[in-house]
């Protein structure tokens, strides 16, 4: 029903988009859409200057809420794990803990949680007296630099990951020999890298005023990025600790009494289970981090909800730009609901729900 | 290990000490995990307590101020700015206004949370009196009073106005549009479907801004309210549209027998609405309305980003001056707890409100 919902509303929507370019008001749209912006966002991971025409800018935006929308689709979902395994947990301390952060975390206005982030790394020490961290990383009112791997290196990680994939499934077919192969393999990997550590990895260096070399992570992107994801990885929490909560006691002690050690019967048994009651509920609330990922604009980053209000300012455009920002979130939400949907039907354990 | 299962003696109930104290050292793992959480907790409430009671400055005149006379937390800040925080911009000289038109809205607030005020003619009676009280004190005007645009209006008053008139406007949209949903056919079905799921898809900051913001640029002068009644009326469509799945949802609940009853008895549809449906379908609803009703307060703060001066936005100005630019973390640590406390009293009441009317129901049996 939902379902059809959402489709209705992204189908009128679709109807209205043509009827307008059917318009004279639709063609001065599509002008607009490819006549130069003479502005630029702050933030692109694609090739972005200001001669750039609308439609591109407006792409630009959509990706980064693409890229904001990921990042904190990843990491509240381990959150959220994590918390929820702790706080069901038999010590009582660390189910404390678990219980605090949620409530801590839930109770407090996401824009709060985001501004306190950016006002927080705003107020860090300058690159030439950044906070390090063991040497690599380095915090300051810039953002944080972290090393990032070179093409080079990005190649040597994946051989590495092939080689390891296969030495453990030759391992599992019990041909020593290939395994070992493999590892052998790995180990002239690990011992290249060792060796090739300064082609393989750009490290962040103080350069006068500024790190050069290294992955910065802007102010603006790590500020909502850490709000979103504590703020949702909250809410997960809650969700995963009722999926683990629906699973039936006598299926655990059916698995106790095939005589399965603790760790076995919630990897095999109690954690596959909670994974299957929790996807629709998941699908839902990850519909809600989508969304919230406008509240970008709080602090500055350049998600499509602030690019498109930057483009309204500019051109004018209200109502072709306004639709246009519709689609895409329709699109994405449409998109999400439809992966959680169908993982919902191949994951589902024939007779075991309905 | 079987034999202890079979056998037929059991062990005498343990003490809840020893319980607690089993349940943290046994096996060598758990007992490290309890030992690395025990350290982390004195180290953290040690620093804690520290900077924010022991090292704290609570009169300073600003951030330096503050950092000469100690080197804990500047609660000084709070002290020296309280005003801006819980009134905004409105008149220094009138802000006792602003705080009795609070504590009014709030009253009102409270008082309808008892069920006692559950009917019909209760409730609009209270808040027509709340909001006369509180628009006539706010506005200013009359009876002498200076008049106070609501340009100015701002702070923790601000933000508790948006969130009483969105789920005053809202909730009866809400069930309105979860009736007209449910029709089983007709134009009004569509509409209500399609504007429940397409604000729905939207971040709820878009539809403000669409509403708030670009409104003047579609609408004609003379149909445009004033800014603020604006934005109030996106949140209460906002906040309908997603009460309106809620109320949808506990409605499917009731059983067919039960309208099928009130139609044999000859009711029309307004009177099963009003005596069968909503009774059922809203005591159903309770627990996700409650979650609704706190994430509406917390989202209040939004309107912060387009430019109104509510609680959060008030937090920002508060520090954001040359005196006490490096007094933020103190400003949104204090903020952060009147949220706090305020969802929680929230979340509370409605854990209360679920067991008060399990005990009605109870009671009817």
């Amino acid at each position: 029903m939902r379902q059809v919902g959402f489709g209705a509303a992204f189908l009128a929507v679709a109807i209205l988009v043509v009827a307008l370019a059917a318009s004279d008001a639709g063609r001065e749209a599509v002008y607009l859409l490819s006549k130069p912006t003479n502005w630029q966002v702050g933030f692109a991971i694609v090739p972005h200057a200001p001669s750039d025409p609308y439609w591109w800018t407006l792409g630009v935006g959509a990706l980064n809420s693409i890229v904001l929308a990921a990042i904190c689709l990843v990491t509240s979902s381990a959150i959220g794990c994590a918390v929820a395994v702790l706080r069901l947990s038999a010590n009582p301390l660390w189910a404390g803990y678990a219980a605090a952060y949620v409530q801590l975390f839930r109770n407090v206005p996401l824009i709060l949680q985001a501004l306190f982030w950016f006002a927080l790394i705003s107020h860090l020490p300058a690159p030439r007296r950044a906070i390090e961290i063991g040497g690599v990383a380095f915090l300051s009112n810039r953002g944080i630099f972290i090393p990032v791997p070179t093409g080079l290196g990005w190649l040597m990680l994946a051989a590495a990951f092939v080689a390891a994939i296969f030495c453990v499934l030759q391992w599992r077919r019990r041909s020593i020999a290939l395994a070992a192969v493999g590892a052998l393999g790995l180990a002239i990997i690990a011992g290249l890298a060792v060796e090739r550590m300064s082609a393989l990895v750009s490290m962040p260096v103080l350069r006068g005023f500024n790190f050069q070399g290294g992955l910065r992570i802007q102010s603006e992107l790590l500020a909502i990025a850490l709000g979103i994801s504590l703020f949702g990885g909250a809410y997960i929490a809650e969700i995963v600790r009722g999926g683990f909560l629906t699973v039936p006691r006598g299926v655990l002690e059916a698995a106790q009494s095939f005589g399965l050690s603790p760790w076995a019967i919630f990897v095999k048994v109690r954690a596959p289970l909670a994974l299957r009651s929790v996807i629709l509920p998941l699908g839902s609330q990850y519909t809600t981090i989508l969304k919230l990922t406008a509240l970008g604009l709080a602090v500055g980053y350049a998600d499509l909800f602030s690019v498109t209000i930057l483009a309204i300012n500019h051109s004018g455009q209200t109502i072709p730009l306004i639709l246009i920002m519709t689609a895409c979130f329709a699109g994405l939400n449409l998109l999400i609901v439809a992966v959680m949907n169908l993982a919902n039907r191949r994951l589902a354990i024939p007779g075991y729900q309905v | 290990m079987v034999g202890q299962t079979l056998s037929t003696h059991r062990p005498p109930p343990e003490s809840a000490l020893l319980r607690t104290v089993r349940a943290l050292f046994d096996g060598w793992f758990n007992s490290l995990f309890t030992l690395v959480g025990l350290v982390a907790l004195v180290t953290a409430s040690v620093s804690i307590v520290e900077w924010a009671l022991i090292n704290a400055v609570w009169s300073a005149t600003s951030d330096a101020d503050c950092a000469a006379k100690g080197s804990g937390a500047c609660w000084a800040v709070i002290r020296d700015r309280y005003r801006i925080i819980f009134f905004g911009l409105y008149p220094y000289e009138q802000q006792w206004r602003s705080a009795v038109a609070c504590g009014i809205a709030l009253s009102g607030i409270c008082l309808s949370g008892l069920p006692a005020f559950w009917s019909v003619a209760r409730l609009p009676v209270l808040w027509a009196v709340v909001t006369v009280s509180f628009v006539a004190l706010m506005r200013g005007g009359l009876f002498g009073l200076p008049a106070v645009a609501t340009e100015q209006w701002g702070g923790f008053t601000l933000t508790v106005y948006l969130y009483a008139s969105t789920v005053l406007l809202g909730f009866p949209l809400a069930v309105a549009l979860a009736l007209l949903r449910r029709k089983r056919r007709g134009v009004a079905k569509h509409i209500a479907a399609f504007l429940v799921d397409g604000v729905r898809t939207l971040p709820s900051i878009s539809i403000l801004f669409i509403v708030a913001v670009l409104a003047p640029f579609v609408l004609p002068a003379w149909a445009l309210p004033d800014k603020l009644t604006r934005l109030v009326l996106a949140f209460a469509l906002v906040f309908a549209c997603y009460e309106a799945e809620i109320v949808r949802a506990g409605l499917q609940t009731i059983p067919v027998g039960q309208d099928e009853a009130a139609r044999a008895l000859g009711l029309r549809y307004p009177g099963r609405v009003r005596f069968v449906l909503l009774p059922q379908g809203l005591k159903n609803t309770l627990p996700s309305s409650v979650n609704l009703f706190l994430s509406t307060f917390k989202e209040t703060s939004i309107v912060s980003v387009i430019g109104f001066f509510e609680f959060t936005a008030s937090a920002q100005a508060a520090y954001g001056n040359a005196a006490w630019a490096n007094a933020y973390l103190e400003v949104y640590l204090f903020v952060g707890l009147v949220y706090f406390l305020c969802t929680l009293g929230l979340a509370s009441y409605g854990l209360w409100l679920e067991r008060a009317v399990n005990v009605e129901r109870k009671r009817e049996k």
